[in-house]
């Protein structure tokens, strides 16, 4: 199988956690002597020879930060100048399948946005394979590269399932997408130690070149 | 003295769309001190991914467009009615790059609120969100939507109707 994966962040590849995610999936994926190319929205100046990867082959993986519940608009908008497909007759439709990764950690603020990828496909004249959801993500951007290799490690073996099967299954995903929401004493504990996040996130910031209190507040 | 609600309407259809003329119009009669943003001819870009306004200059968007305005009226007002056009079976690109840019309203600081982690925000003032779409699409599906990016922002949704069914939206409002 030849799978196109388009990588759907805003942000340069090299910026971007969702283009970790596609080194490990697409690794696991190539195991199965299948082959990838990989697109990136991010160059509009490219978006002619996306749609021309799109137009021409049957397999297709969007790779997609969740972005206020749903797509990131620059996915919206690359996806409103794509035609739904055309086939011979007889011909098998092409399929499309999603991988959705966020930020929050548990599966269930994912799938507001998995609903509406469920029916994407369609709407382009293609087949959905399913959509591989995991949260955490954005953590991605603040390790070092053993520490993203670790943790998009489950990513490879997702690439290498859907190199043999195809799909994505719900089972399967939902699985690998754990927890689905946090326990009540996992919620004690985030909560009495919040200050602990504070003081971290607040160190983070400073080391990115941030003077300002996290909190500011320039527009009141 | 009963205080008056301040509405923007943002509106990301073209200019001169009927229904849209007919929606500010009608909002506008209402009792109400109503905005009106046409974004049609503004230049907004989609939401870098870059979170400087979470880390690096808090609050405060990376991109220098057109957008500041419409976030800062968002911050001004108890109400915001977007007009959008549905493609694909959602709304717009360009409704979407609008919330998307929404992002500097959080910090990155996080809570749990309802059994799901949120982010704090960023001011006290809530803006409640609502929707008029154009087009087909599943309307259960952007209503659950709207609930949840209200969610997110510490705000209500006011629903989501198809621009036919405003009569219905603004008896809503009524109940909200």
């Amino acid at each position: 199988m030849h799978l196109v994966i388009i990588s759907c962040s805003p942000r340069a590849q090299k910026d971007s956690n969702t283009s970790k995610i596609i080194e490990r999936f697409k690794a696991g994926f190539e195991k199965e002597s299948h082959t990838t190319e990989v697109h990136y929205l991010f160059m509009k100046n490219t978006w002619a020879s996306i749609r021309e990867a799109f137009d021409r082959n049957e397999h297709i993986l969007f790779a997609v930060p969740l972005f206020v519940e749903c797509i990131p608009g620059i996915m919206l908008e690359f996806l409103e100048t794509l035609k739904p497909k055309e086939y011979a007759h007889g011909a098998a439709k092409t399929k499309i399948g999603f991988i959705l990764q966020g930020g929050f950690a548990e599966a269930s603020q994912l799938r507001c946005g998995e609903q509406y990828l469920e029916c994407l496909p369609e709407h382009l004249n293609c087949e959905y394979t399913g959509a591989l959801i995991k949260g955490n993500m954005f953590v991605l951007g603040m390790l070092n590269d053993k520490g993203v290799k670790s943790l998009a490690a489950p990513f490879v073996d997702m690439g290498a399932y859907y190199g043999k099967h195809g799909v994505f299954p719900k089972d399967i995903v939902s699985e690998f997408a754990k927890p689905e929401y946090y326990s009540k004493t996992n919620i004690f504990f985030f909560t009495l130690l919040s200050p602990l996040q504070k003081l971290f996130f607040s160190l983070f910031a400073r080391k990115r070149g941030c003077k300002a209190s996290l909190n500011a507040k320039p527009y009141h | 003295m009963k205080q008056v609600m301040k509405y923007t309407i943002i509106s990301t259809v073209t200019e001169n769309n009927k229904e849209a003329d007919a929606v500010i119009s009608e909002l506008s009669a209402l009792e109400t001190e109503t905005d009106i943003i046409y974004t049609d001819n503004m230049s907004i870009c989609g939401c870098a991914g870059c979170y400087d306004c979470w880390l690096k200059t808090p609050g405060i968007c990376s991109i220098k467009d057109d957008h500041e305005q419409i976030f800062v009226k968002l911050l001004q007002s108890d109400r915001v009615i977007f007009i959008a056009e549905v493609k694909l079976g959602f709304v717009s690109y360009k409704m979407k790059n609008l919330l998307d840019r929404m992002l500097p309203i959080l910090t990155i600081y996080l809570k749990f609120k309802n059994g799901q982690m949120r982010h704090y925000t960023r001011y006290k003032n809530r803006t409640d969100l609502g929707l008029l779409y154009i087009g087909n699409a599943d309307a259960e599906y952007l209503a659950g939507w709207m609930e949840r990016v209200a969610i997110n922002f510490d705000s209500r949704s006011l629903g989501v109707y198809e621009i036919g069914n405003r009569k219905e939206f603004y008896h809503a409002l009524g109940d909200h």
